[in-house]
């Protein structure tokens, strides 16, 4: 079983994420609404991989993303940016940061769950 | 009587953003923030729309009720446009800033064009889409960049495909052709359907000038889709060409000029901007 936690802000966008991922039985899902409860969780927890929404109020994606690779406990769990921004600029700069991916949306639902899975193989070879 | 175009280039510096975002009252980091703002505000809302489509289609309740299905896949169709329309404004942003990403990188480019056909293909069962290669399984590799080059391909293709009746037959050919030492990579795209008029041909690669024929579908009717084409082309390195012929179809030829890798990095860089040429 592969364990997956999300932060996402937006209600909606956090429920298609749920139920995208929820349809693979071997992911177990944990999620969190903003970027400051992000490693509580994932310490409780303890991901594979982490998905995070870049616009999050209070702690950004990417303030989360520092805080997560300053803990000695999460800083190998690889890391997945979800963005609806999709400029260059900022997508250079996600990725310079050091994360594993980056996946925009709209995303499609169905194949989530292996697009995942593909980040988080590739982290692993 | 044939109607041929060439387009070199285009000129990117025109009307097409509000006055405000070019004039100089907002510097290019303030505007770059407004369109990401504008962007975000678009596509969150069209991330929850199109995901729960998506997933409502895979729904055995959904699948069971012909009626359901078909409603359901009418919007997700309609939710796609609305994306395809958000990629172009921002892909149109980019060039007129002269901010577009090129990335070139080796590709195969029979396997990236089989999977463009295939997307396309599924969007018209009732068409016979055929591939034809004159590449040598060893000329297969080139350098380009896949994202632009499968969105230039495919952007042709749907045009192809939207204008061709029913048991039709769009005829696409991959070939690398040798000019005076230079290696050219062309891509034919060749449709039976209604052709061009001159007068359209000569304003189809403008920006936001839609060409209307008769019996088309509605799909991407905004007029930005060729003048991206046409400007991805360009910062490819490449050239288009078109011919028509009312009655007889038309045929689109992009050329892609093969770089050696030590001047990919200075391609990369390169302008963007183009100006039409009829």
């Amino acid at each position: 079983m592969r364990k997956v936690l999300f932060a996402e802000d937006d209600g909606d966008i956090a429920r298609i994420l749920r139920l995208s991922l929820c349809r693979d039985k071997s992911i177990s899902v944990v999620e969190c609404s903003d970027g400051a409860t992000v490693e509580a969780r994932a310490l409780e927890f303890m991901p594979d991989l982490i998905l995070l929404d870049v616009s999050m109020p209070v702690v950004t994606g990417p303030e989360a993303f520092a805080i997560l690779k300053q803990n000695e406990q999460l800083k190998d769990i690889p890391v997945v940016f979800l963005t609806a921004k999709a400029m260059r600029s900022e997508l250079e700069s996600l990725l310079s940061l050091g994360a594993a991916g980056v996946i925009i949306k709209p995303f499609n639902p169905i194949e989530l769950p292996e697009q995942l899975k593909m980040y988080w193989k590739f982290c692993h070879v | 009587m044939k109607h041929s175009l060439t387009v070199v280039s285009q000129n990117s510096r025109g009307s097409g953003l509000p006055d405000e975002l070019r004039s100089g009252d907002l510097n290019i980091d303030q505007r770059d923030e407004f369109l990401a703002m504008i962007n975000h505000e678009l596509r969150t809302p069209l991330a929850s729309l199109m995901g729960a489509l998506s997933l409502l289609k895979f729904q055995d309740s959904a699948k069971a009720d012909p009626e359901i299905f078909e409603l359901i896949d009418l919007a997700d169709r309609s939710g796609r446009r609305l994306e395809r329309l958000v990629d172009d404004f921002l892909d149109f942003t980019q060039l007129e800033g002269n901010r577009l990403f090129i990335n070139f990188e080796p590709c195969d480019l029979l396997e990236l064009l089989q999977d463009t056909v295939k997307i396309c293909a599924v969007h018209r069962s009732d068409l016979e889409l055929v591939l034809e290669t004159k590449l040598k399984d060893g000329l297969r590799l080139a350098s380009v960049d896949r994202h632009r080059f499968g969105q230039v391909i495919n952007n042709l293709l749907t045009n192809a495909i939207k204008y061709s009746e029913t048991k039709k037959q769009v005829f696409i050919e991959l070939d690398l052709r040798e000019t005076c030492g230079a290696k050219f990579l062309d891509i034919k795209i060749r449709d039976q359907g209604p052709g061009i008029s001159p007068e359209d041909l000569a304003k189809m690669f403008q920006k936001l000038s839609p060409v209307r024929t008769p019996g088309a579908s509605t799909l991407s009717t905004h007029g930005l889709g060729l003048f991206i084409t046409t400007a991805l082309v360009k910062a490819l390195n490449g050239e288009l060409n078109i011919t028509s012929e009312l009655g007889t179809g038309t045929e689109i030829t992009v050329s892609f000029f093969q770089l050696h890798s030590n001047q990919q990095s200075s391609a990369q860089s390169a302008s963007t901007e183009a100006a039409t040429h009829a």
